[in-house]
């Protein structure tokens, strides 16, 4: 008797709690299928609300970084990890977005940023074109030519982007209200990026999603299940860069400024190295990743002061030595990225108190 | 006119290096398809082993020297970082050399600091004048290392037992296995040529303008390179080289004063251009996909 008392206990408590069984297309398709889960997902999304009131500028600062980061990410994500497509130009992207924004600043910054996302995905469509003939490696490359052509037309094209200058914004308003302060300018960052977030989370799951993950597995048997190659691979391009723009014209918002040197080849590397410590394909490797890459300078800054200041100037030496190494060490020795580990320790959480 | 014959020459002559180091990088492609994101920093290594051989030895030597340590440390990238990730996907793969750069990008500037290196000792001035064209030193010093020695291997790949070898390995690695040929000492000697290739790049430019962190700029230059050529083509990297080299000499000399800074974006345009038209390149095989 107590052993079915037990049972009962154990399997109740999997069903409600943990995950573990899904009986209903319901349940697979909620974002949180369990109530502890939508406790959690409620409890943060409130959090997220109030973290301007707790936290102070600079924490602020760095937060709305990370959520912009997280939010290019997530694009790359939809490429890489959805459609298996590589792209070296992120960068471009967002630094066609950061531009388009900042000539719509001020009380239209939010159309500023939604017009960047939008340039970008129209520019994102052209660059998609040539992926149907350019594969693998040779796609690669073609995207890296994309991102330098870019920052050659950022450099000279003064009337758009001031050149090497670049351009200034004046802070985005809402309702009269200046977002000055990155506290302020959160909530601006919220309204994109959380709309955005659950659109990609489910994205993977919709048809169009299954479509790039079975172009990214076999484009062979893709078609002859019936995927069609055109509209899917345009498709996941598309998409990249409208989150690459919006993710652009938040920074720029953040930034206020605007200059060639935000978007460099290294910032497309950064963002490729999100994706990958991460781990690819999943919403919560793209923000585990960006937390990752804006957090670990921002430590090696603290270290760095710590030991004094002769050890400045090997800062940005030693930060690449640090994601160099994070990325071989990921990619050697856990493939599944940060999000690998995470589930791991999940696994084990929740079953925890009753494990079979 | 001689302003163009100027441009030409220079171009061919810097092409000649760009030409040595994308032979390297195309060999690796072709015997494990991976594409080494980490190329221009083999440069860079081999530039600073020889600034670093310099302090005791006379340049000539410390040159020489470069070539085979670069090779040992073509085999050890190879053990540590190329073997592991066999048969992963082609974006773990161009990830993980693309971490090797940074890494590599930072450890040689904690190791050797930031600024220009200049080295003791020089290399006989071989300035030649034909009539109106002024060959520098420079140009004739590329020249006289980078041909010969991509030529010889053009020809060791067609001609000698190691060549054949290598192209089998490249052809299919099982049916090579099969006939007993040790395919994974062919790929490590593949890595290792393919380093000590950058390194007559990064000795001879260290050799004469000293070496820095702006060397990996030239690095990235493979890529056009390799791409014109067509990814799996030795001899389209060689010709291709010569390519854009040329490209970039005139471009510099005619566009740069009209567009400043197209110079290091115009080989992009080319292989964007090129790809349009022909996606594997000039000289590259289609890939024939079986059903």
């Amino acid at each position: 008797m107590w052993y079915r008392i037990a049972r009962k206990l154990s399997e109740t408590y999997s069903r409600r709690f943990a995950r573990a069984v899904r009986e209903s297309y319901a349940e697979d398709e909620a974002y949180a299928p369990t109530p502890l889960g939508r406790c959690a997902l409620a409890l943060f999304l409130g959090l997220l609300f109030l973290l301007p009131l707790i936290l102070g500028p600079y924490p602020m600062y760095v937060l709305s970084l990370t959520a912009i980061a997280a939010l290019g990410a997530l694009g790359l994500h939809l490429l890489v990890g959805g459609a298996g497509l590589i792209s070296l130009g992120q960068a471009a992207f967002l630094g066609i977005g950061a531009y388009t924004a900042s000539h719509l600043s001020g009380p239209l910054a939010p159309l500023g940023v939604l017009a960047g996302g939008l340039l970008a995905a129209l520019v994102g469509l052209v660059l998609g074109l040539p992926s149907l003939r350019i594969k693998g490696v040779y796609l690669a490359i073609a995207t890296l030519a994309f991102q330098f052509l870019a920052i050659l037309v950022f450099n000279n094209w003064e009337s758009f982007t001031g050149g090497i200058r670049g351009r200034n914004l004046a802070p985005a308003e809402i309702l009269g209200h200046p977002l000055d302060s990155p506290g302020a300018l959160w909530y601006l960052i919220l309204a994109f990026t959380v709309p955005l977030f659950f659109y990609g989370k489910r994205l993977l799951s919709t048809r169009a999603g299954r479509a790039w993950l079975a172009l990214r597995d076999n484009e062979l048997s893709a078609q002859v299940a019936g995927v069609e190659l055109v509209p899917t691979k345009l498709s996941a391009f598309l998409l990249s860069a409208f989150y690459a723009g919006v993710a652009g014209g938040l920074l720029a918002n953040l930034y206020r400024t605007v200059t060639p040197e935000h978007f460099l080849f290294g910032v497309s590397v950064q963002y490729l190295a999100m994706v990958i410590v991460g781990g690819a394909g999943t919403v919560l490797g793209a923000v585990l990743g960006a937390a990752f890459v804006v957090l670990v300078p921002e430590l090696l800054n603290t270290l760095v002061g710590a030991l004094g200041p002769a050890y400045a100037g090997a800062l940005a030496a030693l930060r690449n030595v640090v994601f160099g190494t994070l990325i071989l060490a990921f990619l050697i020795l856990e493939p599944r990225g940060l999000v690998g580990l995470w589930s791991r320790v999940r696994d084990y959480l929740r079953t925890w108190p009753l494990p079979y | 006119m001689s302003f163009f014959l100027q441009l030409l020459v220079a171009g061919i002559a810097t092409g000649a290096l760009y030409a040595l180091m994308a032979m390297g990088f195309v060999l690796v492609y072709r015997a494990t398809r991976v594409v080494n994101f980490a190329i221009g920093e083999f440069l860079l290594v081999g530039g600073y082993l020889t600034y670093t051989l310099n302090l005791v030895l006379p340049l000539p030597w410390a040159m020489v020297l470069t070539l085979p340590l670069a090779f040992a440390f073509g085999l050890l990238v190879e053990r540590g970082f190329v073997r592991p990730l066999l048969g992963r996907n082609v974006v773990a793969v161009i990830m993980a050399t693309i971490g090797l750069a940074l890494a590599l990008d930072g450890a040689t500037q904690l190791a050797w600091g930031p600024d220009q290196k200049y080295l003791e000792g020089q290399l006989p001035v071989l300035t030649l004048a034909l009539g109106e064209l002024i060959l520098p030193s420079r140009s004739v010093w590329s020249l006289l290392l980078a041909l010969p020695a991509a030529l010889a291997l053009v020809y060791a790949l067609k001609r000698s037992r190691y060549g054949v070898l290598v192209r089998a390995v490249a052809e299919s690695e099982v049916a090579a296995l099969a006939m007993k040929i040790p395919a994974p000492r062919i790929v490590a000697l593949v890595w290792g040529l393919s380093a000590a290739l950058a390194a007559v790049g990064g000795a001879l430019l260290a050799g004469l303008s000293g070496v820095g962190p702006h060397l990996i700029a030239m690095g990235l230059m493979v890529f056009p390179v390799a791409i014109l050529g067509g990814m799996d083509s030795v001899g389209g990297a060689l010709l291709a080289g010569m390519l854009v080299g040329v490209a970039e000499s005139l471009s510099r000399g005619y566009l740069e004063a009209l567009v400043p800074g197209i110079t290091e974006a115009t080989p992009f345009l080319i292989v964007l251009l090129v790809l349009l038209a022909r996606p594997y390149g000039l000289f590259g095989e289609r890939e024939i996909e079986r059903v």
